[in-house]
């Protein structure tokens, strides 16, 4: 593999070519209108135009990535996460097209992205999953008959979903006259595809991840665990490996079982197995993302692997390098996602100017960023401005590492979730490891992020008044001589 | 009693009165970075703006960036007498809001200035007040000299 197109933006795009660049292989990036002067755009060794700002006219445009690639004389392409990077039709055409997609097959892609299908593929490994329907429902009536049988409250889902839409919580048998038909609609207009089907509801669920690598010889090893439950509208923003809650057994038998499901669908490459862990801790199969995940490197910390690398070496056909065996987890990471939102205003995307940025330096700091001072914030895209991820010997030290790495983050210019990180490390319930997807709806309430604000607001206005009379007191000297 | 009156992001008011900074321990580390210890929490403060002449100061405390303005009883005065920022467009003049002594003029006949921008500061009751402009506009002339004496509501200023 000599040269390799990344066909996405931002913090992953800078991220791949980074590992690209060490493994001695050139890259094509491809840029929009509002990213002519974005990081990614001037890292690569060569960047082509692909449109307007606009994602379907530049970033998902499939067609007009392949024509580049073809033209450069590009050997593989990246899709990196979001964008085109689970859409099976572009995975076949860039096969078609005689270049390597660096990711799973079509076919694998596929299976995991359709919900229903992917259930019916794991179940014959006997993958623990929520108890519900195997089928779309088509009618109320058989919607209640399903809930009666599995117990209430539960989830009506979209099959073809994902980011909550479609998505509701039916505690009794008569709310379903309403939702089940605007579950239907929602389903219908975020995915083109009406079918829903219904899930025993897991109250409190932590959400915890294993992350695997299977190359195209048979060979799967498991990376161990991702600990996600800090979300806010079901997306995550803070993840941790190890997770607290995991014993050495439970861990093997959660890695065994994403191994089982990466093979119920002949998975290739770098993938994630994500489950629902309630509070007895049994777990249970949510779904498989069939690409690299956002929050990577905290595996990459523990394990010392590079998984681009891997996933590159994979596409290139070489056999895994590492065993089960081999892998050991080292350390303690954690990862808090740098959104350009405003965490005191319900997470509110906060656009603009950076109009000065520096990330913070030190051992065990690393910051996966794809924006400079001076950079307009596009809206057209995902509000992730950056990753801070910290590592140190064990979760303590990592927890007082991310919050010193926090306060010598500095942005001006737009809102970010540094200060919602800087409130989750220093929570009890974080610091406990007792906690679970409901830590914003808990914790982070209107009335406690009011008594923040206050009080920082009157520190600020104790130390403006500070200042200024500092500043009046040399005025005074200068007067009087 | 005389005070100043503290707002932080146009939203929370304090009274200097009830601000003492006994509980603060403000420690310089490099040029506008400060660590500061208060109820012996610490707090990294980066200073973003400071501007003694309109009082007001922009600090980032914890990555949220906070504006504040101090205002004290003069500016108080001058709000309720309707010289704020607020100001009617077709104001053609700038007068003393009270009586004092003209300190510094800080701006030339001719100049074009924005609204806020400090044209006089004045010294009345021992302290010192800047007078801002109330719109965007042309001097047309200045009325008064440095030193001078001023009765309330004197014209010192014109606008074009």
């Amino acid at each position: 593999m000599q040269k390799i197109l990344i066909a996405n933006r931002g913090e992953i795009a800078c991220r791949i070519i980074k590992t690209a660049k060490k493994l001695g292989i050139k890259t094509v990036g491809v840029y929009s209108d509002a990213d002519k002067n974005a990081v990614h755009t001037q890292l690569a060794d060569e960047s082509v135009y692909i449109g307007k700002s606009a994602a379907l006219e530049s970033y998902l445009n499939a067609n007009k990535i392949i024509t580049i690639a073809k033209k450069l004389n590009v050997d593989a392409i990246h899709p990196g996460y979001g964008f085109l990077s689970e859409n099976e039709n572009f995975a076949k055409l860039v096969a078609s097209n005689n270049l390597i997609f660096i990711g799973p097959t079509a076919k694998a892609i596929k299976l995991m992205g359709d919900k229903l299908a992917a259930k019916k593929t794991v179940k014959k490994y006997n993958i623990p999953q929520v108890p519900g329907s195997e089928k779309p429902i088509k009618s109320i009536e058989k919607a209640k008959e399903i809930a009666k049988k599995i117990g209430f409250p539960v989830l009506i889902k979209a099959a073809a979903g994902g980011g909550g839409k479609g998505m509701r919580i039916i505690s009794k048998a008569s709310e379903f006259e309403v939702e089940f038909n605007r579950a239907v609609s929602e389903a219908k207009s975020a995915f083109g595809n009406g079918d829903v089907f219904i899930e025993k509801f897991i109250e409190n669920p932590r959400h915890i991840e294993i992350q695997i690598l299977a190359d195209n010889h048979g060979n799967i090893v498991h990376l161990f665990e991702r600990e996600c439950s800090i979300q806010r509208r079901h997306q995550k923003v803070i993840e941790e490996a190890p997770s607290v809650v995991l014993t050495e057994e439970l861990r093997k038998k959660m890695g065994d079982t994403a191994i089982k499901v990466a093979k119920s669908c002949d998975y290739t490459g770098a993938g994630t197995v994500e489950f629902l862990v309630d509070k007895n801790l049994d777990f249970y199969f949510l779904e498989m993302n069939t690409r690299l995940q956002v929050e990577h490197p905290v595996t990459e910390f523990i394990t010392q692997l590079d998984l681009v690398e891997q996933q590159i070496r994979i596409a290139n056909g070489e056999t895994l390098s590492i065993t089960q065996n081999d892998l050991k987890i080292k350390g303690h990471a954690i990862e808090l996602r740098v959104y350009a939102e405003d965490s005191y205003q319900n997470f509110i995307p906060s656009i603009g100017k950076l109009k000065n940025y520096k990330e913070p330096k030190g051992n065990g700091i690393r910051v996966d960023s794809g924006v400079a001072k001076g950079n307009e914030i596009p809206i057209y895209y995902d509000p992730l401005l950056a990753k801070l991820i910290v590592y140190d010997s064990n979760r303590i030290k990592a927890i007082q590492k991310m919050k010193t790495a926090i306060q010598n983050y500095y942005i001006e210019g737009i809102n970010t979730t540094l200060p919602f990180g800087t409130f989750v490390m220093n929570h009890e319930a974080f610091k406990s490891g007792n906690f679970n997807t409901q830590f914003v709806k808990l914790y982070f309430n209107d009335e406690i992020i009011k008594n923040i604000q206050t009080s920082e607001a009157q520190l600020a206005a104790k130390l403006a008044l500070f200042l200024h009379q500092k500043e009046a007191e040399i005025l005074k000297i200068a007067k009087n001589e | 009693m005389l005070y100043s009156e503290i707002i932080v992001n146009n939203s929370h008011h304090f009274k200097s009165h009830n601000l003492n900074s006994k509980d603060l321990n403000v420690i310089n580390i490099e040029k506008d970075k400060n660590i500061v210890l208060y109820n012996n929490k610490k707090h990294l403060v980066k200073i973003v703006k400071k501007d003694f002449l309109n009082k007001t100061y922009q600090l980032l405390i914890e990555n949220t960036v906070y504006e504040v303005k101090i205002k004290n009883h003069i500016d108080t005065l001058i709000s309720k007498i309707g010289f704020t920022e607020n100001s009617n467009q077709n104001l053609k003049v700038l007068k003393a809001p009270m009586p004092g002594v003209i300190l510094k003029i800080l701006v030339a006949k001719n100049e074009k200035i924005e609204k806020g921008k400090p044209l006089v500061i004045m010294e009345a009751m021992k302290m010192e007040n800047s007078l801002m402009a109330p719109k965007n506009a042309t001097i047309k002339s200045i009325e008064v000299n440095t030193g001078e004496k001023v009765d309330k509501n004197q014209i010192l200023i014109t606008f074009k």
